[in-house]
């Protein structure tokens, strides 16, 4: 994954490599599935005659759209981000590969400090990941749980 | 008025479901008239086509052949390609499932078909409180619309048909049980 966005963005003439871009780039490629997964999970909970209904009711496609279907897609849209972001923040296999002195992330810190041998710096950033993850890991569950009682 | 104009006119309506082998002839020329201001009924066992007869009305099903009028205006017709989008036709429905929108409140919901045409607010107010009183849930208006009961969510659905359907066809698809 990390050599072949490596070996795309090197020989396409846009110059992002070495830069935070590529890093983005790389996480979006990497995540879209993730993305994909909780927006039709999301998309099949909601009824088919809540649409209808807003269409009997006068509203044009994008009225419906957007004051019925997003709405009620909002939480399992906010759920799958954040669950992304939690697994994007802990990712260091592509990140490895392609990042640069001027854009390190958590993860490629926390290796770079365990490999410099400084296991103090490695376990207190690694305390500080936790409680982040931990947080939005919770805040994730919460919205989960809302759409589950929205019929 | 010597006579009633007829509300909702259907001709020979015809409508398959299903592709090839598995292919269901459901509407077999359905022919009725309705005059303005009677109550219609529609009884008959399960998968005979009375919803999807109701359906095709309110242009949430199109129909295989035949043709549709709703006060005076043809709003389907196969031969002449006349297809009206559901949003444009004159009509109120009341869901089987009353289809009620979980993130609104009950004001919101029965509000919604007026918002949409972007009515003045006092306007609104005073239509979603009428109307609300005719059907009893006056006083419920701030109330999550999931937290009522199964037959005052069938009353929110109904107050929802009826405002756009002033003096127009309110279909109503109702599972009793």
């Amino acid at each position: 994954m990390g050599v072949s966005l490596i070996w795309v963005y090197l020989t396409l003439p846009i110059p992002i490599y070495g830069t935070i871009w590529v890093l983005l780039l790389a996480y979006m490629t990497k995540f879209i599935p993730y993305g994909i997964r909780a927006a039709s999970s999301s998309m099949i909970q909601i009824n088919k005659e809540l649409e209808e209904a807003s269409f009997t009711a006068g509203g044009t496609w994008f009225q419906t759209f957007r004051k019925v279907i997003l709405p009620l897609l909002m939480p399992g849209f906010t759920a799958g981000w954040i669950y992304i972001s939690i697994i994007a923040l802990r990712e260091l296999s592509t990140s490895i590969l392609l990042y640069s002195y001027n854009s390190t992330v958590l993860s490629i810190m926390a290796f770079d400090l365990w490999e410099g041998g400084q296991y103090t710096y490695v376990c207190a950033l690694g305390v500080l990941m936790v409680l982040l993850l931990v947080a939005m890991a919770f805040t994730a569950r919460k919205l989960g749980a809302k759409i589950g009682i929205a019929e | 008025m010597a006579e009633k104009r007829d509300m909702v006119q259907i001709a020979s309506l015809e409508k398959y479901f299903g592709e090839d082998k598995e292919r269901v002839h459901v509407l077999k020329g359905v022919t009725l008239n309705i005059p303005e201001g009677s109550l219609y009924t529609f009884l008959g066992p399960s998968g005979c086509g009375k919803t999807t007869t109701l359906r095709c009305v309110a242009g949430l099903e199109r129909p295989d052949g035949g043709k549709i009028s709703i006060a005076g205006q043809t709003v389907f017709a196969s031969g002449e390609r006349v297809y009206v989008p559901t949003n444009k036709r004159p009509i109120g429905m009341v869901f089987q499932s009353y289809a009620i929108w979980p993130h609104m409140t009950v004001a919101e919901n029965v509000a919604y078909p007026l918002t949409i045409q972007r009515r003045p607010k006092d306007e609104v107010k005073r239509r979603v409180g009428d109307v609300l009183k005719i059907v009893g849930l006056d006083g419920l208006e701030d109330r999550p619309a999931p937290k009522l009961s199964g037959g005052q969510q069938q009353r929110v659905a109904f107050a929802r048909a009826r405002q756009r359907a002033q003096g127009d066809v309110a279909g109503r698809a109702v599972k009793q049980s």
